[in-house]
């Protein structure tokens, strides 16, 4: 056995052009993989962050009442005792930030046209916190006294022709639906990654509200951020224990999850992950027919040599076993030498990212919530990288298999005639 | 007594002018007056104005006054046809015949323009006594397409009140508002109604073309007008009904 693996490495390094182009195709294809794992799953990530970090939170809750009329955002329904809620969540240890918003529905209008609007009443502080809003700003947040300010998205704003420093006419209905109409300051723009937040949702503070809403500080949701996972499941799991502890504390609150915030969201991931099975398995057929035809052509190469081997004695199960072992060991360095490329690339990518406008540049792609500027990370799939390495290894020896098998079965005089 | 002549004389003015001019809400009593009927039945034109593009819609409309006003009205432009809306005091139902169905119109819906108009559902509805809600103050009066009117404010004495603040400008002759200018919390101006025409209908004076100005948005009006309106013809009250609405 010593001796066919050592003849079949000296036939490997005899041939050292051949083996390092057979190993590059193995090495290549592996490392692609990986990579575009890492990036395709990085995007999904990314693009439930950005989800839960602008619009949804972790957990959201409501009032029954306001539940069962969420779609008009009706301000009547306020949660009682917000601080005590507050205080309930912050205590749990898988919570890193809770605060309060209001929705309304409003327009604003520029006395040209008006454009509907769905506003957020915040309270500047604790929501920077939760929210990631004052990363994609252009200008200011509010300020301490923000009676009359006002920030929008950058698409709405480019409707309406204002910008910074503008003033633009709030337009809403009261806690009581009574009319109201009133100037607001813009202090600022926001680009984020979500399209319908740019093109049509707004932001006051809880104090500009109190006056313009006759809001009374009514607080219709609470948002709650949990601290951040590696793996998208563990964070799952902690929002559905948070949810579970909290509705047994206050069962009469409606909590809702990501799961079911974003469920939309989460069915397209689970959509496009199941389409990736399937161009996984295209893009390995390809992947195992390039391997087979780097090994076949390595062993028709040498079929002569086979029947020199064979007329010096060697058995046919013995030429069978010392290609076998050509095409492991090639197999093996292939992919050892992909999956560490792989691994390399995912450690930059998880490290540093990759700068989605670097590549769109200012281009605006409406992709209904999926982001496609800012900086995305790579993910790690640990059974993706050990899994490659062994399609490259088993597909190496399963390729090696049938021309080794047609070496040993030749004849000795038509073997050294093979052209 | 030379003295004291000329004050009773003053005093005797001051009392006839007080007993002779109405107050506000007087005015608006005399105004409901007028607009009081048992049923009402038309056919109306609704002409919505937005930037340079205007929409017709045509309707068909029967209405039986009194406490709690209950209206059937039918749409009969071809985009629309077959749309109705049942109104029975302060709630709404329309059917849509494409889907075969029937949506309760409430909450923020109510606030929303009637069929992309400038006019909402709740201004369409507003059956409540004004004086319950607002102090009603007779503030002047002044002149408004040639004819003398009275001046009228409300202000919102609570605060669910659809406007914060109303001006009317009510004929001192007929009583009919020849324009109203209704007012956000803030004080700013949203909507503006005029009278256009008014006619002599049953003995009275009835505005048959009104526009709804939106004053936040440019060149966006709304023109409503009723025809062929007949008053206190008698009735079927089975047509108020949801079983008549899907028919």
């Amino acid at each position: 056995m010593k001796t066919l693996i050592a003849i079949a490495f000296r036939n490997l390094m005899r041939h050292k052009r051949r083996t390092i182009l057979t190993g590059i195709i193995i090495s290549v294809g592996l490392w692609l993989y990986i990579f575009m794992d890492s990036v395709m799953a990085g995007l999904d990530r990314g693009s439930i962050d950005n989800m839960i970090n602008l619009t949804t939170s972790a957990i959201k809750i409501h009032t029954e009442k306001y539940d069962d009329e969420k779609e008009s955002f009706p301000l009547k329904y306020g949660l009682q005792n917000v601080d005590e809620l507050t205080l309930w969540l912050k205590n749990d240890n898988r919570v890193s930030a809770v605060a309060p918003r209001t929705q309304f529905i409003g327009e604003l209008s520029n006395y040209e046209e008006s454009i509907p609007v769905i506003g957020s009443v915040v309270d500047p502080v604790s929501d920077k916190e939760v929210f990631t809003l004052t990363e994609y700003l252009d200008g200011n947040y509010f300020s301490s006294e923000s009676t009359r300010e006002i920030i929008l998205g950058k698409e709405l704003a480019k409707d309406l022709n204002v910008t910074h420093g503008d003033f633009i006419t709030l337009y809403a209905l009261t806690k009581y639906e009574s009319r109201n109409a009133d100037d607001f300051k813009i202090v600022g723009t926001f680009n984020t990654t979500d399209p319908n937040l740019n093109k049509n949702g707004v932001f006051i503070s809880f104090t500009a509200a109190n006056q313009f809403l006759d809001l009374e500080n009514t607080v219709t949701e609470i948002n709650v951020q949990l601290k951040h996972r590696i793996n998208f499941n563990d964070l799952l799991a902690d929002m559905k224990e948070v949810r579970a502890s909290f509705s047994s504390q206050y069962p009469h609150l409606v909590t809702y999850t990501f799961a079911e915030l974003g469920a939309g969201i989460l069915e397209l991931v689970r959509q496009k992950k199941i389409w990736g099975v399937f161009m996984t398995l295209v893009l390995l057929l390809i992947a195992a027919v390039g391997i087979v035809n780097s090994v076949l052509m390595s062993v028709y190469e040498r079929i002569r040599e086979v029947g020199v081997l064979r007329a010096m004695g060697f058995e046919g199960s013995e030429i069978m076993k010392m290609f076998i072992f050509e095409g492991a060991m090639i197999g093996f360095l292939g992919s050892l030498v992909g999956i560490l490329l792989g691994i390399a690339t995912v450690v930059v990518l998880t490290t540093y990212g990759y700068p989605l406008e670097k590549i769109y540049g200012d281009m605006y792609v409406d992709t209904s919530g999926f982001p496609m500027w800012g900086t995305i990370y790579g993910e790690w799939n640990i059974p993706l990288i050990i899994g490659s390495f062994l399609f490259g290894l088993i597909t190496s020896i399963l390729a090696s298999i049938p021309p080794a098998k047609k070496a040993a079965q030749m004849e000795v005089t038509q073997a050294i005639r093979f052209i | 007594m030379s003295k004291i002549f000329p004050l009773i004389i003053i005093l005797i003015i001051t009392f006839m002018t007080n007993s002779f001019s109405l107050t506000g809400e007087e005015i608006l009593a005399k105004m409901d007056k007028h607009r009081d009927y048992k049923t009402i039945t038309y056919t109306g034109i609704m002409s919505i104005y937005v930037k340079d593009k205007v929409r017709i819609k045509n309707l068909k409309s029967e209405a039986l006054g009194g406490d709690e006003t209950k209206a059937i009205v039918e749409f009969t432009n071809p985009e629309d046809e077959g749309t109705k809306f049942l109104m029975l005091g302060k709630n709404l139902w329309i059917y849509f015949p494409e889907e075969e169905d029937v949506v309760k119109i409430s909450g923020h819906m109510l606030k929303e323009g009637m069929m992309g108009s400038d006019v909402s559902y709740e201004d369409a509805l507003e059956s409540d006594a004004l004086s319950e809600k607002y102090k009603i103050t007779l503030t002047g009066e002044e002149k408004f397409n040639d004819r003398q009117c009275y001046v009228i404010t409300l202000d919102a004495k609570v605060k669910k009140v659809p406007y914060y603040k109303r001006r009317m400008w009510v004929d001192k002759e007929t009583f009919v508002a020849l324009k109203e200018e209704m007012y956000a919390k803030s004080g700013k101006l949203l909507k503006v109604s005029n009278v256009l025409e008014t006619k002599e209908i049953g003995g009275r004076k009835f505005a048959v073309k009104v526009e709804m100005v939106n004053k936040l948005r440019k060149n966006s009006k709304t023109v409503f007008e009723m025809i062929d309106v007949v008053f206190d013809k008698p009735m079927d009250e089975e047509k108020f009904s949801m079983r008549y609405l899907r028919r």
